[in-house]
Protein backbone atom coordinates (compact mmCIF):
# COMPACT_ATOMS: atom_id res chain seq x y z
CA UNK A 1 0.00 0.00 0.00
CA UNK A 2 1.21 3.86 -1.23
CA UNK A 3 2.78 5.60 1.86
CA UNK A 4 1.14 9.13 1.76
CA UNK A 5 3.51 11.96 1.80
CA UNK A 6 2.54 15.76 2.44
CA UNK A 7 6.24 17.83 3.03
CA UNK A 8 5.11 21.28 3.44
CA UNK A 9 2.56 22.56 6.02
CA UNK A 10 2.99 25.91 7.45
CA UNK A 11 0.50 26.13 10.30
CA UNK A 12 1.90 28.22 12.83
CA UNK A 13 -0.35 27.85 15.78
CA UNK A 14 -0.09 25.15 18.17
CA UNK A 15 -3.96 24.31 18.71
CA UNK A 16 -4.13 24.19 14.62
CA UNK A 17 -1.07 22.03 14.40
CA UNK A 18 -2.99 19.60 17.30
CA UNK A 19 -6.41 19.92 15.74
CA UNK A 20 -4.68 18.99 12.10
CA UNK A 21 -3.14 15.79 13.34
CA UNK A 22 -6.11 14.33 13.29
CA UNK A 23 -7.37 15.51 10.07
CA UNK A 24 -4.01 14.42 8.37
CA UNK A 25 -4.45 11.18 9.97
CA UNK A 26 -8.25 11.11 8.51
CA UNK A 27 -6.74 11.71 5.14
CA UNK A 28 -4.61 8.95 5.02
CA UNK A 29 -1.17 10.32 5.42
CA UNK A 30 1.74 8.72 6.98
CA UNK A 31 4.07 11.14 6.89
CA UNK A 32 3.86 14.67 7.37
CA UNK A 33 6.42 18.09 7.04
CA UNK A 34 5.81 20.54 9.51
CA UNK A 35 8.30 23.76 9.04
CA UNK A 36 9.43 24.80 12.01
CA UNK A 37 11.44 28.40 12.60
CA UNK A 38 15.17 28.01 12.34
CA UNK A 39 15.46 28.79 15.91
CA UNK A 40 13.19 26.36 17.26
CA UNK A 41 14.91 23.92 20.19
CA UNK A 42 14.96 20.51 19.15
CA UNK A 43 13.58 19.32 22.27
CA UNK A 44 9.88 21.10 21.02
CA UNK A 45 10.73 19.39 17.53
CA UNK A 46 10.78 16.19 19.75
CA UNK A 47 7.74 17.11 21.48
CA UNK A 48 5.78 17.68 17.99
CA UNK A 49 6.82 14.38 16.45
CA UNK A 50 6.06 12.55 20.05
CA UNK A 51 2.47 13.90 19.63
CA UNK A 52 2.37 12.93 15.86
CA UNK A 53 2.97 9.52 16.67
CA UNK A 54 -0.13 9.19 18.97
CA UNK A 55 -2.27 9.55 15.69
CA UNK A 56 0.48 6.82 13.83
CA UNK A 57 1.96 9.89 11.76
CA UNK A 58 5.43 10.03 10.66
CA UNK A 59 6.47 13.75 11.19
CA UNK A 60 9.61 15.44 9.56
CA UNK A 61 11.15 18.37 10.95
CA UNK A 62 11.56 20.96 8.10
CA UNK A 63 13.06 24.75 7.51
CA UNK A 64 12.26 26.64 4.61
CA UNK A 65 15.19 29.32 3.63
CA UNK A 66 14.97 32.50 1.87
CA UNK A 67 18.14 33.94 1.41
CA UNK A 68 19.14 37.16 -0.32
CA UNK A 69 22.63 36.30 -1.54
CA UNK A 70 25.15 33.64 -1.57
CA UNK A 71 26.80 34.38 1.56
CA UNK A 72 23.50 33.93 3.45
CA UNK A 73 22.29 30.61 2.20
CA UNK A 74 25.50 28.40 2.96
CA UNK A 75 26.10 29.95 6.23
CA UNK A 76 22.10 28.79 6.83
CA UNK A 77 22.56 25.21 5.30
CA UNK A 78 26.06 25.02 7.41
CA UNK A 79 24.25 25.84 10.45
CA UNK A 80 20.85 24.13 10.31
CA UNK A 81 21.56 21.03 8.18
CA UNK A 82 22.56 18.83 10.91
CA UNK A 83 19.12 19.85 12.71
CA UNK A 84 16.47 19.52 10.22
CA UNK A 85 15.27 16.41 8.33
CA UNK A 86 14.28 18.45 5.29
CA UNK A 87 15.69 21.62 3.83
CA UNK A 88 13.56 23.98 1.58
CA UNK A 89 14.75 26.88 -0.50
CA UNK A 90 12.87 29.41 -2.23
CA UNK A 91 14.37 31.15 -4.82
CA UNK A 92 14.33 34.90 -5.20
CA UNK A 93 16.39 35.33 -8.03
CA UNK A 94 18.27 32.92 -10.76
CA UNK A 95 21.37 33.70 -9.08
CA UNK A 96 20.47 31.62 -5.78
CA UNK A 97 18.56 29.36 -7.25
CA UNK A 98 21.63 27.53 -9.12
CA UNK A 99 23.42 27.77 -6.45
CA UNK A 100 21.07 26.00 -4.22
CA UNK A 101 20.22 23.36 -7.09
CA UNK A 102 24.25 22.71 -7.04
CA UNK A 103 24.28 21.90 -3.44
CA UNK A 104 23.40 18.55 -1.95
CA UNK A 105 22.31 19.81 1.13
CA UNK A 106 19.22 21.64 -0.53
CA UNK A 107 16.44 18.54 -0.99
CA UNK A 108 14.01 20.88 -2.42
CA UNK A 109 14.10 24.24 -4.71
CA UNK A 110 10.69 26.41 -4.96
CA UNK A 111 9.95 29.29 -6.47
CA UNK A 112 7.81 31.72 -5.13
CA UNK A 113 4.74 34.04 -7.68
CA UNK A 114 6.56 37.10 -7.70
CA UNK A 115 8.24 35.96 -10.43
CA UNK A 116 11.59 37.20 -9.63
CA UNK A 117 13.40 33.96 -10.26
CA UNK A 118 12.16 31.14 -13.08
CA UNK A 119 12.74 27.73 -12.96
CA UNK A 120 15.03 26.65 -16.82
CA UNK A 121 16.08 23.95 -18.51
CA UNK A 122 19.94 25.45 -16.93
CA UNK A 123 18.60 25.40 -13.41
CA UNK A 124 17.04 22.05 -13.47
CA UNK A 125 19.82 20.54 -15.35
CA UNK A 126 21.97 20.76 -12.14
CA UNK A 127 19.50 20.46 -9.81
CA UNK A 128 20.90 17.90 -7.08
CA UNK A 129 17.33 18.18 -5.09
CA UNK A 130 13.80 17.84 -5.80
CA UNK A 131 11.05 20.45 -7.49
CA UNK A 132 8.58 21.62 -4.63
CA UNK A 133 5.35 22.88 -6.34
CA UNK A 134 2.85 24.07 -3.39
CA UNK A 135 -0.89 23.86 -4.41
CA UNK A 136 -1.54 26.60 -1.61
CA UNK A 137 -0.83 29.06 -4.47
CA UNK A 138 -3.48 27.38 -6.77
CA UNK A 139 -6.02 26.76 -4.09
CA UNK A 140 -6.18 30.09 -2.64
CA UNK A 141 -4.49 32.23 -5.76
CA UNK A 142 -3.21 35.96 -5.39
CA UNK A 143 -3.45 36.60 -9.27
CA UNK A 144 -5.42 34.78 -11.97
CA UNK A 145 -5.82 31.18 -11.75
CA UNK A 146 -4.83 30.57 -15.16
CA UNK A 147 -1.21 32.78 -14.85
CA UNK A 148 -0.66 30.37 -11.68
CA UNK A 149 -1.23 27.38 -13.78
CA UNK A 150 0.32 27.92 -16.66
CA UNK A 151 3.57 28.63 -14.27
CA UNK A 152 3.16 24.91 -12.53
CA UNK A 153 2.47 23.17 -16.34
CA UNK A 154 5.51 25.10 -17.49
CA UNK A 155 7.68 23.69 -14.20
CA UNK A 156 6.64 20.21 -14.72
CA UNK A 157 7.31 20.05 -18.05
CA UNK A 158 10.84 21.32 -17.52
CA UNK A 159 11.37 19.12 -14.71
CA UNK A 160 9.49 16.00 -16.60
CA UNK A 161 12.42 16.87 -19.60
CA UNK A 162 15.71 17.05 -17.32
CA UNK A 163 14.21 13.63 -15.55
CA UNK A 164 14.24 16.05 -12.02
CA UNK A 165 11.99 14.61 -9.14
CA UNK A 166 8.83 16.48 -8.12
CA UNK A 167 7.25 17.04 -4.95
CA UNK A 168 3.68 17.99 -4.60
CA UNK A 169 3.16 19.67 -1.68
CA UNK A 170 -0.32 21.45 0.01
CA UNK A 171 1.96 24.02 1.43
CA UNK A 172 -0.67 24.92 4.38
CA UNK A 173 -0.95 28.13 6.19
CA UNK A 174 -4.28 26.85 7.96
CA UNK A 175 -6.39 23.81 8.42
CA UNK A 176 -8.42 23.96 5.92
CA UNK A 177 -5.94 24.42 3.10
CA UNK A 178 -4.73 20.90 4.05
CA UNK A 179 -5.79 18.37 0.98
CA UNK A 180 -6.13 14.93 0.64
CA UNK A 181 -3.34 12.90 -1.32
CA UNK A 182 -5.74 11.66 -4.01
CA UNK A 183 -6.50 15.22 -4.29
CA UNK A 184 -3.36 16.85 -4.62
CA UNK A 185 -2.24 14.04 -6.88
CA UNK A 186 -5.34 14.80 -9.32
CA UNK A 187 -4.45 18.52 -9.60
CA UNK A 188 -1.34 17.68 -10.34
CA UNK A 189 -2.58 15.93 -12.99
CA UNK A 190 -3.28 19.60 -14.60
CA UNK A 191 -0.12 20.24 -14.74
CA UNK A 192 -0.04 17.20 -17.27
CA UNK A 193 1.82 14.35 -14.99
CA UNK A 194 0.70 11.61 -15.81
CA UNK A 195 -1.71 9.49 -13.69
CA UNK A 196 1.61 7.31 -11.97
CA UNK A 197 3.76 10.31 -11.49
CA UNK A 198 1.13 12.34 -9.74
CA UNK A 199 0.92 9.66 -7.49
CA UNK A 200 4.81 9.08 -6.92
CA UNK A 201 4.92 12.81 -6.22
CA UNK A 202 2.68 12.44 -3.43
CA UNK A 203 4.10 9.55 -2.06
CA UNK A 204 7.45 7.46 -3.24
CA UNK A 205 9.52 10.20 -3.78
CA UNK A 206 8.61 12.64 -0.45
CA UNK A 207 9.51 9.30 1.09
CA UNK A 208 12.73 8.46 -0.47
CA UNK A 209 14.01 12.70 0.57
CA UNK A 210 13.03 11.91 4.14
CA UNK A 211 14.65 8.86 4.48
CA UNK A 212 17.60 9.56 3.08
CA UNK A 213 17.97 12.24 5.31
CA UNK A 214 17.64 10.31 8.11
CA UNK A 215 20.04 7.88 6.97
CA UNK A 216 22.57 10.61 6.87
CA UNK A 217 21.73 12.49 10.06
CA UNK A 218 22.17 9.32 12.05
CA UNK A 219 25.15 8.73 13.65
CA UNK A 220 25.97 5.28 11.94
CA UNK A 221 26.34 7.52 8.68
CA UNK A 222 29.75 8.29 7.79
CA UNK A 223 29.47 9.06 4.06
CA UNK A 224 28.04 8.08 0.66
CA UNK A 225 28.00 4.42 0.93
CA UNK A 226 29.80 4.52 4.33
CA UNK A 227 28.32 3.78 7.34
CA UNK A 228 29.17 1.84 11.12
CA UNK A 229 28.04 -1.24 11.34
CA UNK A 230 27.32 -2.17 14.66
CA UNK B 1 -24.75 -5.06 -30.94
CA UNK B 2 -24.08 -5.04 -27.13
CA UNK B 3 -24.40 -1.16 -25.83
CA UNK B 4 -21.67 -0.67 -23.06
CA UNK B 5 -23.32 0.52 -20.10
CA UNK B 6 -22.22 4.09 -18.31
CA UNK B 7 -20.11 3.15 -15.18
CA UNK B 8 -20.01 5.96 -12.39
CA UNK B 9 -18.92 6.25 -8.97
CA UNK B 10 -19.78 7.18 -5.98
CA UNK B 11 -18.36 9.51 -3.43
CA UNK B 12 -18.32 10.18 -0.15
CA UNK B 13 -17.38 14.19 0.80
CA UNK B 14 -16.73 15.08 4.15
CA UNK B 15 -17.46 18.95 4.96
CA UNK B 16 -15.34 20.98 7.61
CA UNK B 17 -16.22 24.06 7.74
CA UNK B 18 -14.15 26.89 10.54
CA UNK B 19 -17.97 27.92 12.06
CA UNK B 20 -19.07 24.51 13.69
CA UNK B 21 -22.53 26.05 13.81
CA UNK B 22 -22.23 27.47 10.19
CA UNK B 23 -25.60 26.76 7.98
CA UNK B 24 -25.47 24.73 5.02
CA UNK B 25 -27.44 23.55 2.92
CA UNK B 26 -27.73 21.54 -0.34
CA UNK B 27 -28.60 24.52 -2.65
CA UNK B 28 -25.04 25.86 -1.52
CA UNK B 29 -23.27 22.71 -1.69
CA UNK B 30 -24.59 21.82 -5.19
CA UNK B 31 -23.81 25.09 -6.68
CA UNK B 32 -20.45 25.80 -5.21
CA UNK B 33 -19.49 21.65 -6.65
CA UNK B 34 -20.73 23.01 -9.78
CA UNK B 35 -18.94 25.90 -9.82
CA UNK B 36 -15.60 24.58 -9.22
CA UNK B 37 -16.23 21.50 -12.29
CA UNK B 38 -17.55 24.67 -14.76
CA UNK B 39 -14.15 27.02 -13.64
CA UNK B 40 -11.95 24.24 -14.28
CA UNK B 41 -13.21 22.64 -17.24
CA UNK B 42 -15.99 24.50 -18.30
CA UNK B 43 -19.20 23.52 -19.87
CA UNK B 44 -18.32 20.25 -21.90
CA UNK B 45 -16.60 18.66 -18.27
CA UNK B 46 -19.91 19.68 -16.49
CA UNK B 47 -21.60 17.88 -19.00
CA UNK B 48 -18.67 14.82 -19.33
CA UNK B 49 -18.90 14.60 -15.40
CA UNK B 50 -22.17 13.72 -15.02
CA UNK B 51 -22.81 14.75 -11.84
CA UNK B 52 -25.47 14.68 -9.40
CA UNK B 53 -25.63 15.12 -5.34
CA UNK B 54 -27.32 12.31 -4.09
CA UNK B 55 -27.78 12.32 -0.24
CA UNK B 56 -26.79 15.62 1.64
CA UNK B 57 -26.71 15.50 5.30
CA UNK B 58 -26.94 18.75 7.40
CA UNK B 59 -26.24 17.86 10.24
CA UNK B 60 -23.55 15.18 9.86
CA UNK B 61 -21.82 17.27 7.39
CA UNK B 62 -21.41 14.78 4.11
CA UNK B 63 -22.83 14.35 1.55
CA UNK B 64 -22.82 11.67 -1.45
CA UNK B 65 -21.76 12.33 -5.20
CA UNK B 66 -22.15 10.63 -8.07
CA UNK B 67 -20.01 11.19 -11.20
CA UNK B 68 -18.70 9.64 -14.06
CA UNK B 69 -15.90 6.91 -13.50
CA UNK B 70 -13.60 9.03 -16.08
CA UNK B 71 -14.36 12.02 -14.55
CA UNK B 72 -13.03 10.49 -11.18
CA UNK B 73 -10.04 12.48 -11.27
CA UNK B 74 -10.77 15.56 -12.85
CA UNK B 75 -13.90 15.78 -10.42
CA UNK B 76 -11.12 15.50 -7.22
CA UNK B 77 -9.42 18.43 -8.86
CA UNK B 78 -12.32 20.37 -8.63
CA UNK B 79 -13.80 19.49 -5.16
CA UNK B 80 -10.03 20.43 -3.61
CA UNK B 81 -9.85 23.75 -5.71
CA UNK B 82 -13.15 24.75 -3.27
CA UNK B 83 -12.31 26.75 -0.18
CA UNK B 84 -15.84 28.59 0.52
CA UNK B 85 -19.19 27.51 1.37
CA UNK B 86 -21.47 30.19 1.77
CA UNK B 87 -19.20 32.50 2.84
CA UNK B 88 -17.95 30.26 5.37
CA UNK B 89 -14.46 29.21 5.03
CA UNK B 90 -14.95 25.49 4.15
CA UNK B 91 -12.77 22.01 3.79
CA UNK B 92 -13.82 19.76 1.24
CA UNK B 93 -12.70 16.11 1.09
CA UNK B 94 -13.48 12.72 -0.59
CA UNK B 95 -13.13 10.20 2.61
CA UNK B 96 -14.52 7.38 0.07
CA UNK B 97 -15.23 5.99 -3.80
CA UNK B 98 -16.59 3.61 -4.19
CA UNK B 99 -18.31 1.91 -7.57
CA UNK B 100 -21.58 0.63 -6.54
CA UNK B 101 -24.42 2.57 -3.98
CA UNK B 102 -24.45 0.11 -1.64
CA UNK B 103 -20.52 0.45 -1.07
CA UNK B 104 -21.05 4.00 -0.30
CA UNK B 105 -24.34 3.40 2.22
CA UNK B 106 -21.79 0.87 4.27
CA UNK B 107 -19.17 3.76 4.21
CA UNK B 108 -21.63 6.42 5.23
CA UNK B 109 -23.05 3.86 8.13
CA UNK B 110 -19.31 3.69 9.36
CA UNK B 111 -18.82 7.35 9.24
CA UNK B 112 -21.55 7.81 11.42
CA UNK B 113 -20.79 5.31 14.14
CA UNK B 114 -17.29 6.75 13.72
CA UNK B 115 -18.68 10.20 14.52
CA UNK B 116 -20.43 8.94 17.34
CA UNK B 117 -17.84 7.38 19.25
CA UNK B 118 -15.60 10.38 19.14
CA UNK B 119 -18.37 12.51 19.69
CA UNK B 120 -17.39 15.01 17.24
CA UNK B 121 -19.84 17.10 15.66
CA UNK B 122 -18.22 17.45 12.09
Amino acid sequence: MRKYCDLHLKLENEKEIFEAAKLIKEMGFKVVGLTFQPTTSIIKIKEFKKFFQEFNIDLASRVDLKPKNKIELLSTLKKLRRKFEIISVECDSNKIAVIAARDRRVDLISFPLNFKAKFTHSIAHVLIGALEINLVDLIMPKTSRTVILNKFIHEAFIAKFNKVPIVISSGATNLFLIRAPREMAAISLLFKLEPLEALNSVSTIPLSIVERNRIKLSRFYIGEGIKIVE
Amino acid sequence: MPLKRESFRYLLLKIITKNINAELNREKLQSALLNSILNLFGETGLVESKFKLLIFNKEKKFAVVKCAKNFINNFRAAVALITNLNNEEALIFIAKVSGTIKGIKKAVLSFQSFNKKNGSSQ
